[in-house]
């Protein structure tokens, strides 16, 4: 429980100038499907680093042989495996096949929007776009085995939900109700709202957003882009949504509803 | 690329109407052959003449009798000459319509009896007479005396068909029409009593004389062809007695008069059969009178009187006329190539020639001027003496006329096919241009004047089998491998993202490593700030090559751009080391469009502006609107641009930055302006940039379609 108290505290490795600690995750197994022998190395690295016990795989064939024998935690999924270029997709596939509520997170090359969508229609929990700080990475993956772990064994929240409005935040479980209902978001996205929601009605500088994301490097329009997700997001559960007001030259405010 | 707007030389349907003018040369060749064959045809005309006068020639060839039918007892007489006249001639006492002939008036009498002149001319049936007698004090016929001789009276002494004596007496009581009677043998008293109508005419009194028109028919006179007059001149009112007689004869009392030179009848019944058709024979004798004369040039028999009349043609037509009289030297209008003066004389060369025993022609221009006459004649012979000469005038009309025809058809011909001609040529240059003009914009269209390629190129036209239609088909398969070709140049950022992606993770990844482990701390940083630039490049390379998509596939919503504005404005003044000065509007300005990209163009206008403003100086940024379209204008004071550059500046990694005009630190690739361009684009507007009047600052305007709030 101690080891997941510590996960729970994400703001250590908000800043990619924090140190990563070694600490000890005896209990999880994570998979690394990467065909980059020198990223491989470096993500596997990292992650011994924090006592995850690490298998990590080239190529499809081989990982998903693997696998199927023994199931890891988690996997991170590289999407172009050699010349497979959907490898990642179809690993993904039929991995969830064996097991469904294997967490899969996406670290990839491929950047572009229908790539995202694709891969976390297919059931992924995350999806990253390379390049990536190794802290951003760690914490991610803590989060992700928090998640599954709250899923696996609900249990009481430590702390209670933050209510705006009608928007509830449940930063344990990470994840946010807008009236009532579940909002199915990324990890990243959850992190954006909660900034945004965290003083309603005051403007959040997009440097301020961009440092909320914990990626390395993220532009404007990432974050503009992110804010269009979000906004969809919501209108498709409620259309009259239109708490995520623009503030044009500096950022995005939480506007409350009357 | 704009079409039209340069243009050298003349345009394709002038040239093919240039070209066209070539058939110009198919009439004027018409004309050509036309003139050689009417040449051709007068030579065998003038061959076909001389040949009929020939005929004649050898017709009368020998006949003596003929040229020789004056008896001996006549041969010694005074010869009246009788000119030919073409017609009738009115008789109305004055000399207008002999035409000069009455020059050639014979005087007769002398002082102290009557003085007169004397006119004779005949046509085929009458002879017609001019009488001009000096009289000062003439005495008029009196009504109550029978007796014919007590006034001024005028006597004609001839010999009839019976070569009996007639006497017919013409007197007159003034002015008007003459009566003429038959009288005894003393000239007193009108035997039948009844007037000879046989005998016409009208007298003319004026202050020196009478002047008498007559005529008397030819069958009046027989054989001999005898005719005098004798003008008696009465004196005295009074005692109305003769006092003296002038005489056109020398013996009154032999019985013989005058003798008439008149056309031997038998000649003329002879060369009658011959009688062409605008041909006029004359025979004449080995002194050149006229013997005889057949036929006519054109409408001779008809009357001087009714010229006039006939001029009455209309405008259009003496206009085609004068055309085609330059052409072929052709003329509708009526022969006039009579005239009694020069019947004569004009053809003397040619007469004199044939009297000496040879046969030519010749061609001379008729009086009139209009008309080209073929004389042709030959000697009439007896043994080797040259008795005679057979002259066949002809004019060349038949053959002008027929010419004439030609070259109207020709003319008509050529007309209609000409005009058909440059319509079907400018029908087909039209549509020739039509579809170059058609396949020129559609090419046009394929890109924007920035040279990118449409999402959909049409050319149309491609199923055409001509030239036209493969160009048009080269055309559009070259835009789609130019389209091919920009899609996989589009790509290419994207790809490259992808690719650099992997080796930046890997960088990124160790130098984290790295850093755990204790490296140096300022080159790790440096390093890592390296790798941020990379990605950044990368980042922007990939947006503003997918750009466009993003701009297809972003939702369009209403903006209410002066909020924005207005929001954006008061964001970076807390940032912005510079005074920055916003007008808007009163009204707010409303457009559709994604606010995003609006901020993103403003960020991007914003930053340029910022860049080149020089110390303590203020941005000013305004809207104002158009009918259609809103502008947003920022304006900084700095740097002009150069005219050059200022159509390069919105390409695509274009920088006018140097080390010393950048304000901020970040990189700049050239994509900022070019990205503005592309978000106004999309909004329906476009984005232009001009230097202020004074040379103090540049101002860069973004115009952006507008929508009216009503249509929210």
């Amino acid at each position: 429980m101690a080891v997941e108290r510590d996960l729970l505290q994400p703001k250590r490795y908000a800043s990619r100038n924090t140190s990563i600690r070694r600490e000890t995750h005896l209990s999880y197994k994570i998979a690394i499907v990467e065909d980059d022998p020198d990223q491989r190395h470096n993500y596997a690295t990292a992650l011994e680093k924090q006592g995850y016990e690490i298998s990590a795989y080239a190529d499809r064939a081989r990982a998903r042989e693997a696998m199927s024998r023994a199931m890891p935690d988690l996997v991170v999924l590289d999407i172009i495996l050699g010349n497979e270029i959907d490898a990642g997709f179809q690993l993904c596939r039929e991995l969830l096949a064996i097991e469904a509520n294997l967490p899969v997170l996406f670290l990839t090359e491929r950047v572009d929007e229908i790539d995202k969508i694709s891969g976390l229609r297919l059931g992924a929990w995350d999806y990253q776009p390379k390049p990536v700080s190794l802290g951003f990475l760690v914490e991610r993956i803590a989060s992700l085995l928090r998640l599954k772990a709250l899923r696996d064994n609900p249990a009481p929240t430590t702390r209670p939900a933050r209510e705006t409005g009608h928007l509830s935040i449940d930063e344990d479980a990470m994840q946010i109700h807008w009236r009532e209902q579940l909002l199915e978001l990324t990890i990243t996205e959850f992190r954006l709202i909660a900034a945004l929601a965290r003083r309603p009605g005051y403007p959040v500088a997009y440097e301020a957003l961009m440092q909320a994301t914990i990626q390395q490097y993220v532009t404007r329009n990432t974050i503009n882009t992110h804010m269009r997700n979000i906004r969809r997001k919501f209108c498709a559960l409620d259309s009259a949504f239109a708490c995520i007001g623009n503030e044009y030259g500096h950022g995005y405010r939480w506007v409350q509803e009357n | 690329m704009k079409l039209g707007s340069r243009i050298i030389g003349p345009r394709l349907g002038s040239k093919l109407l240039l070209t066209g003018c070539v058939l110009l040369l198919i009439p004027w060749l018409g004309l050509q052959s036309l003139r050689a064959m009417q040449q051709f045809l007068t030579d065998g005309q003038a061959e076909a003449q001389l040949l009929t006068a020939s005929g004649i020639a050898a017709l009368l060839h020998g006949r003596r009798e003929l040229f020789d039918d004056s008896p001996d007892s006549t041969s010694q007489l005074a010869e009246l000459p009788l000119y030919p006249l073409p017609g009738r001639i009115l008789l109305d006492g004055f000399a207008e319509d002999w035409q000069g002939l009455e020059q050639r008036s014979q005087l007769y009498g002398e002082a102290p009896g009557p003085e007169f002149s004397l006119i004779l001319g005949a046509n085929k049936q009458r002879i017609y007479g001019l009488l001009k007698v000096h009289d000062a004090s003439p005495v008029y016929r009196h009504p109550a005396y029978l007796r014919l001789d007590h006034s001024d009276h005028v006597r004609f002494y001839f010999k009839d068909a019976g070569n009996n004596e007639g006497r017919l007496l013409i007197t007159f009581e003034g002015s008007g029409k003459i009566t003429a009677y038959a009288v005894d043998e003393d000239w007193r008293i009108a035997t039948p009593g009844n007037p000879d109508y046989r005998l016409q005419g009208y007298v003319d009194i004026d202050e020196g004389g009478y002047s008498i028109e007559f005529s008397l028919p030819l069958s009046m006179l027989g054989e001999q062809r005898q005719l005098g007059l004798v003008v008696a001149d009465v004196v005295d009112p009074q005692q109305r007695t003769i006092a003296h007689i002038s005489r056109t004869f020398p013996q009154i009392n032999r019985g013989d008069y005058n003798r008439v030179l008149i056309r031997s009848v038998a000649t003329e019944a002879i060369i009658q059969g011959l009688q062409k058709e605008e041909a006029q024979i004359w025979i004449f004798d080995h002194a050149l009178h006229v013997r005889a004369i057949a036929g006519g040039l054109a409408d001779q028999t008809e009357d001087y009187l009714n010229t006039e009349e006939q001029r009455a043609i209309p405008l259009w037509q003496s206009f085609i006329d004068a055309i085609l009289g330059k052409l072929v030297g052709a003329s509708s209008q009526q022969l006039k190539d009579f005239d009694p003066l020069q019947t004569l004389s004009r053809d003397d060369t040619l007469l004199h020639t044939a009297m000496t025993g040879l046969g030519s022609t010749q061609r001379r221009v008729s009086l009139d001027g209009r008309h080209e006459i073929i004389a042709a004649a030959q000697p009439i012979r007896d043994g080797d003496k040259v008795i005679g000469v057979v002259l066949i005038e002809q004019s060349t009309a038949t053959i002008l006329s027929l010419q004439r025809h030609s070259l109207q058809h020709i003319a008509l011909l050529s007309l209609l096919s000409l005009s058909a001609i440059v319509i079907v040529l400018l029908l087909f240059s039209a549509r020739l241009t039509w579809r170059i003009t058609r396949l020129g914009s559609d090419t046009d269209r394929a890109s924007d004047e920035w040279g990118r390629m449409q999402q959909s190129v049409d050319i149309r036209g491609t199923h055409a089998g001509d030239e036209i239609g493969d160009l048009s088909r080269n055309i559009e398969q070259l835009l789609a491998r130019l389209k091919r070709y920009q899609q996989f140049l589009s790509a290419i950022p994207r790809t490259l993202r992808h690719e650099i992606n992997n080796p930046l993770n890997t960088a990124a990844t160790s130098l984290e490593h790295l850093q755990s482990q204790g490296g140096d701390k300022t080159y790790i940083d440096s390093a890592q700030r390296g790798l941020q630039r990379i990605s950044a490049i990368v980042d922007s390379l990939a947006e503003a090559a997918s750009l466009e998509d993003a701009l297809n596939s972003d939702e369009i919503l209403p903006i209410n751009l002066s909020a924005l504005l207005t929001t954006y404005i008061k964001n970076q003044s807390k940032r912005c080391p510079l005074n920055i000065e916003l007008t808007t509007p009163e009204d707010d300005v409303c457009i559709q469009g994604s606010d995003i990209h609006i901020e993103q163009l403003l960020d991007k206008l914003f930053d340029n502006a910022v860049d080149f403003a020089t110390h303590d100086t203020s941005i000013e940024i305004s809207l104002g609107t158009t009918k259609n379209h809103c502008f947003i204008r920022v304006k900084n004071y700095g740097p002009t641009i150069e005219k050059v550059e200022m159509t390069e500046l919105f390409q695509l990694f274009h920088s006018r930055r140097s080390a010393e005009h950048t304000n901020t630190s970040s990189q700049h690739l050239g994509l900022g302006l070019y990205i503005a361009r592309l978000i106004c684009e999309r909004h329906g507007g476009d984005l232009m940039v001009e230097n202020l009047s004074k040379g103090e600052g540049v101002v860069f305007s973004a115009s952006i379609a507008l929508t009216s709030p009503t249509r929210k």
